[in-house]
């Protein structure tokens, strides 16, 4: 290859977006390219003269090595999926071609190694499908996203937990999730809600007590801690314990120890504490009513679950997930939801959040013997606001309601076609999209 | 990589090695940590790892020297003698004063 067509290779590896690298027989790498450095975070100097795994760390390195294959059998690998770790510790999902090197005599002198990031095509894929799930809990709104993150990043760990969020938000569902995901999986979780038992009993249901312990103790039983052993305890409510119980918790959570009622001896506990409430617990810090060095125990790791009508953008997908979910449990068929109907529930604001949305699709479905929810099967405080215009003292909710409304009368006239429905609204086809996308509306031809 | 590697060789206080398989890379990442903890091991050192499985490493109390290159002889007398900070045993990209910290960010 002459002098010019050597710059010319050169020139176009370096345009190109692909990572490109060349090794010789002894896998130490030859040529490494800029989109090379980018993606790996590794400048071509260090590359160069060092072992290709150790530059690459792809998740075929361990005993699928693609290029070993190649250079093995002669044949190339077009598009094998991988991950590689980058120069920060991220974990970057890509595609892999490899292919043989032949010096002018047809020796094999080396391999070449093509790779493409996919990580903005992974971020683009989920967006369109939109979907993320953790356990039982889905969403597609931004505003979970770091909910996910975090409780999966903390899942494998033995760390103390505060989830914080409204009634209904699902915190209980989040930490059964973080169980699920922990190597505590095989092992009991064990929910008591701190708030439905006096203190007494919830002493005793915590802690368990021994024959003769009070009045009634006729025979020993284990408390939730022995009965979750080294699985996990779920603490809901914890905003509502008393002092005096509140020290006894200090105590598990600091020494792992605690005595059944009535006992003498120490028994130490493996569990992993959960706690969750719906109550500003800082707050009650300062008020006095919480203590200030439990909070700092169980808010190691604290995750924010954010009420429903921050995140009206998922009541689509959760509408679905409940039809999904009921038709199994009550054996029915039903299609969806009408757009009215819709309109209604987008409408609304959710004061019981994701619960309160649960209980009116099952209500729904009890009553509904039609192929799809209509606004008749929802309760009459919802179905008021129609005739109301969502009430007159919310003029936020009013607006809300009456976009909706229009929206998808509009929708339905042009057949769902969005350009014809915004020309028809008198409105740019990107207002459109930005008001659905606001108002949570993601209707087709078959609701 | 740990993330997906397939053994693991364990080091005792008296210097005794042993090396045990640590599954396949379909194995998920949670059960090498598992491995590590049943095996009370305090330190881990090993050649590039994803963020997340550091912390996960570190909320189970292992410290982690991680992106460290070389042959295991030479690494476990470097880490015996404290050298491993020395720039002969770092991957490339990674700086030793972030490997040092237990993390390559």
């Amino acid at each position: 290859m002459g002098t010019d067509s050597i710059a010319t290779t050169e020139a176009i590896l370096e345009s190109i977006s692909d990572g490109v690298f060349t090794v010789g027989t002894d896998w130490c790498i030859t040529s490494f390219n800029r989109a090379a450095e980018k993606i790996t975070g590794v400048p071509r100097d260090e590359a160069i003269g060092r072992r290709c795994s150790e530059v690459f760390r792809s998740s075929m390195c361990e005993g699928a090595c693609a290029l070993g294959k190649t250079l093995s059998t002669g044949k190339p690998i077009i598009a094998h999926a991988c991950y590689i770790i980058n120069a920060d510790g991220e974990r970057v999902p890509a595609s892999v071609s490899t292919a043989v090197l032949h010096d002018e005599d047809g020796k094999v002198i080396g391999g070449a190694e093509t790779f493409r990031d996919l990580s903005e095509l992974e971020t683009l894929r989920k967006e369109i499908s939109g979907r993320y799930s953790l356990g039982d809990m889905v969403s597609h709104s931004h505003a979970m996203q770091p909910v996910f993150e975090l409780a999966s990043s903390v899942a494998a760990s033995d760390i103390t937990l505060l989830i914080q969020g409204e009634t209904g938000t699902g915190k209980e569902l989040l930490a059964r999730a973080i169980h699920g995901m922990s190597t505590r999986a095989v092992k009991p979780f064990i929910a008591i809600n701190c708030a439905a038992l006096p203190d007494t009993l919830l002493e005793s249901e915590l802690f368990g007590y021994k024959k003769g312990a009070f009045t009634g103790a006729i025979q020993d039983k284990p408390g939730r801690f022995a009965q979750a052993a080294d699985g996990t305890v779920f603490l809901d409510e914890i905003g509502e314990i008393s002092p005096a119980l509140q020290v006894r918790l200090l105590r598990v959570l600091q020494e792992h120890t605690y005595e059944p009622l009535g006992s003498n001896t120490t028994v130490h506990t493996k569990a992993r504490i959960i706690a969750a409430t719906h109550r500003d617990l800082p707050a009650r810090v300062k008020e006095g009513s919480f203590r200030e060095d439990l909070f700092y125990r169980i808010n190691v790791i604290n995750i924010e679950l954010p009420p429903l009508r921050q995140r009206k953008d998922d009541l689509s997908l959760l509408i679905e997930h409940f039809i999904r979910r009921f038709n199994r449990i009550h054996s029915k068929a039903i299609a969806g939801i009408s757009n009215g109907a819709r309109s209604l529930l987008m409408a609304h604001d959710w004061p019981g959040n994701v619960r309160e949305l649960e209980n009116i699709i099952e209500r729904a479905f009890v009553l509904c013997t039609d192929p799809q929810i209509e606004i008749k099967h929802l309760p009459a405080e919802l179905r008021g606001r129609s005739i109301q215009s969502e009430g007159s003292t919310d003029m936020e909710t009013a607006r809300r309601s009456a976009e909706s409304q229009t929206i998808l009368a509009a929708l339905e006239k042009n057949g769902f076609n969005r350009l014809a429905t915004a020309r028809d609204l008198n409105i740019h086809k990107t207002t459109l999209y930005r008001k659905m996308k606001a108002l949570g509306l993601h209707p087709s031809k078959d609701q | 990589m740990f993330d997906v590697a397939g053994t693991v060789v364990l080091m005792d206080a008296d210097g005794g090695m042993n090396t045990s398989n640590l599954g396949g890379p379909a194995d998920s990442p949670q059960s090498r940590i598992a491995f590590l903890e049943d095996h009370q091991v305090d330190v881990l050192i090993c050649g590039a790892i994803s963020r997340p499985l550091i912390q996960q490493a570190e909320a189970h109390g292992i410290q982690v020297q991680a992106f460290v290159s070389g042959e295991i002889h030479d690494v476990l007398e470097a880490f015996k003698s404290n050298q491993l900070d020395q720039p002969g045993f770092s991957m490339p990209g990674c700086r030793r004063c972030q490997r040092r910290q237990g993390r390559c960010h």
